[in-house]
C-alpha cells in the first residue's frame, strides 16, 4: 500500500483529506501537523510516494517550504504537491511554485480533482 | 488624519509661522532703515503689524488643523496693517527727502514678493493681497505733492508693477505646486488604503479556505459511506459550493508583488489598524 505524507496545521483539515484518501484511492495517510513533527519519520521517508503540504503551518513557525527543503535535504524523492489557502500570487507560493517536481494548488479544491491529483501523483 | 490633511495643516501652520516672524522684522526694518521722522503713528502701525503677526502667531500654534479659508483670513488680518505701515513709511520718506532724486515703494517691492511666497491658499484673496500694493503705490503717488514728485525718478510706478506681475506668477504657480502635491498624497493614502483592503479581503480568504475545505471532503465522505444522509450532505455541499463561488469572487483581489511584503498571518494581517 502506497502512503502520504499530509502535512497541514488544521486538525479538521488533515482528517478529512487522509479519510477521503484513504477511501478513494489504496494508501495509508501519515498526518502531521508541524515541520518538526515529520523529523519521526526521517528514518522512512522513502516509504513516502507523495507529500502533500501546506504551505503556512503557523505563525513564526516553519513553513511548507522549509519542510519541502527539508525533505529533499533528507533524500526524499517522492513527489510534493502544495495545497495553500494563501492566493497563488503569495510570495512564498510564488516561490513553491518555482522548486521542481512540485504542483502547487490553492484551497479549497474540488474533492473529485483532488483525488486525480493525487492519483495522477501516485503514478496510479 | 490622511498624508493630505497633515500636509495641508503643516502647510497653513507654516504660512501663518512665516507671516508672523515676517510681521515682527518687518516691523523692526522698516523703522530702522526708514529714512523720515518715526512719530507716534509710524509707532503705532509699527505696532499694529507686530500684533497681526502675533496673531498668526497665536493661530499656527493651533493644534487644530487650521482651514484653508481660516489660514487666508488670519493672513489678511495679518497683512492689513502692513498696508497702513508701507504707506506711513513711503508719507514719510517722501517728507524726508526733499532735494535728492528719490525711488519710492522700496518697501512694497519686498513686501509683494514675501506676500508671493506666503500668501493664503484662497485664490482670490492671494491675488488681491498681491494687487494691493500696486494699487495702494498708485493712489499714494496722487497724492505726493509737487515738490516730492519732482524729485521721484521717471515712471516710479513700473518697478512696483513688475514686481507684483512676478509675484502673482510665483504665488500661482505655488498654488498649482501645492495642489498637485495634495493631489499625491490623496492619491498615496486611496492606494494605501486598497492595499490594505486588499490584504484584509486576501486575510480572510486564507482563513476561510482551511475549514471550507475540510467542508468538502466531509461532504463528500458523508454522501459516500452514509448514503442515507445524501440529502443533508447535499444541502451542506450546495452551501459549501456558494462559499466557494464567493471565494473565486475575492479572487478579483490579488497581490501586487511589488508592493511590498505581505505577511503570512493572517489573523495578525486582520488585527492591524489604519
Amino acid at each position: 500500500m502506497k502512503k502520504i505524507l499530509i502535512l497541514d496545521d488544521e486538525l479538521e483539515l488533515r482528517q478529512s483529506l487522509a479519510a477521503t484518501l484513504e477511501m478513494a484511492l489504496p494508501v495509508e495517510c501519515v498526518q502531521r501537523a508541524r515541520k518538526d513533527d515529520c523529523h519521526q519519520d526521517e528514518s522512512r521517508l522513502n516509504e513516502f510516494h507523495v507529500a502533500v503540504l501546506d504551505i503556512n503551518l503557523g505563525h513564526g513557525l516553519p513553513t511548507g517550504l522549509d519542510a519541502y527543503f527539508w525533505l529533499r535535504l533528507c533524500g526524499y524523492q517522492g513527489r510534493c504537491i502544495f495545497i495553500t489557502g494563501h492566493a497563488l500570487e503569495h510570495p512564498l507560493a510564488q516561490e513553491a511554485a518555482r522548486l521542481p517536481g512540485v504542483e502547487i494548488f490553492e484551497k479549497p479544491v474540488e474533492v473529485r480533482r483532488l483525488i486525480g491529483i493525487i492519483k495522477e501523483a501516485l503514478g496510479d | 488624519m490622511t498624508k493630505a490633511a497633515r500636509i495641508l495643516r503643516s502647510h497653513n501652520h507654516n504660512l501663518l509661522l512665516g507671516q508672523a516672524t515676517l510681521n515682527f522684522l518687518g516691523a523692526a526694518i522698516g523703522l530702522l532703515l526708514s529714512k523720515g521722522a518715526i512719530d507716534f503713528p509710524v509707532l503705532m502701525a509699527a505696532m499694529l503689524v507686530v500684533l497681526g503677526g502675533l496673531l498668526s502667531w497665536g493661530e499656527s500654534r493651533s493644534r487644530e488643523t487650521v482651514s484653508d479659508s481660516r489660514a487666508s483670513a488670519c493672513f489678511v488680518l495679518g497683512l492689513l496693517p502692513v498696508y497702513l505701515f508701507v504707506w506711513m513709511l513711503q508719507a514719510r520718506d517722501g517728507a524726508a527727502v526733499y532735494g535728492t532724486l528719490w525711488t519710492p515703494f522700496r518697501h512694497h517691492e519686498l513686501s509683494v514678493l514675501t506676500v508671493a511666497l506666503l500668501a493664503p491658499p484662497v485664490i482670490w484673496m492671494g491675488v488681491a493681497c498681491i494687487l494691493c500694493f500696486p494699487l495702494l503705490a498708485y493712489i499714494q503717488l496722487q497724492q505726493f505733492p509737487l515738490e516730492v514728485l519732482a524729485h521721484i525718478e521717471s515712471r516710479p510706478l513700473v518697478p512696483i508693477v513688475a514686481f507684483s506681475l512676478f509675484a502673482l506668477g510665483l504665488y500661482l504657480f505655488r498654488m498649482r505646486w501645492r495642489k498637485i502635491a495634495c493631489s499625491a498624497a490623496e492619491r498615496e493614502a486611496e492606494v494605501r488604503l486598497m492595499k490594505r483592503f486588499t490584504n484584509s479581503i486576501l486575510a480572510i480568504k486564507d482563513l476561510a479556505n482551511s475549514p471550507l475545505q475540510a467542508i468538502l471532503l466531509d461532504v463528500d465522505l458523508l454522501q459516500k459511506k452514509h448514503p442515507d444522509c445524501a440529502e443533508v450532505a447535499g444541502r451542506i455541499g450546495k452551501s459549501a459550493e456558494k462559499l466557494r463561488d464567493l471565494n473565486k469572487v475575492l479572487n478579483a483581489y490579488r497581490i501586487d508583488p511589488t508592493k511590498g511584503p505581505l505577511s503570512m498571518d493572517s489573523r495578525a494581517e486582520l488585527r492591524k489598524k489604519g
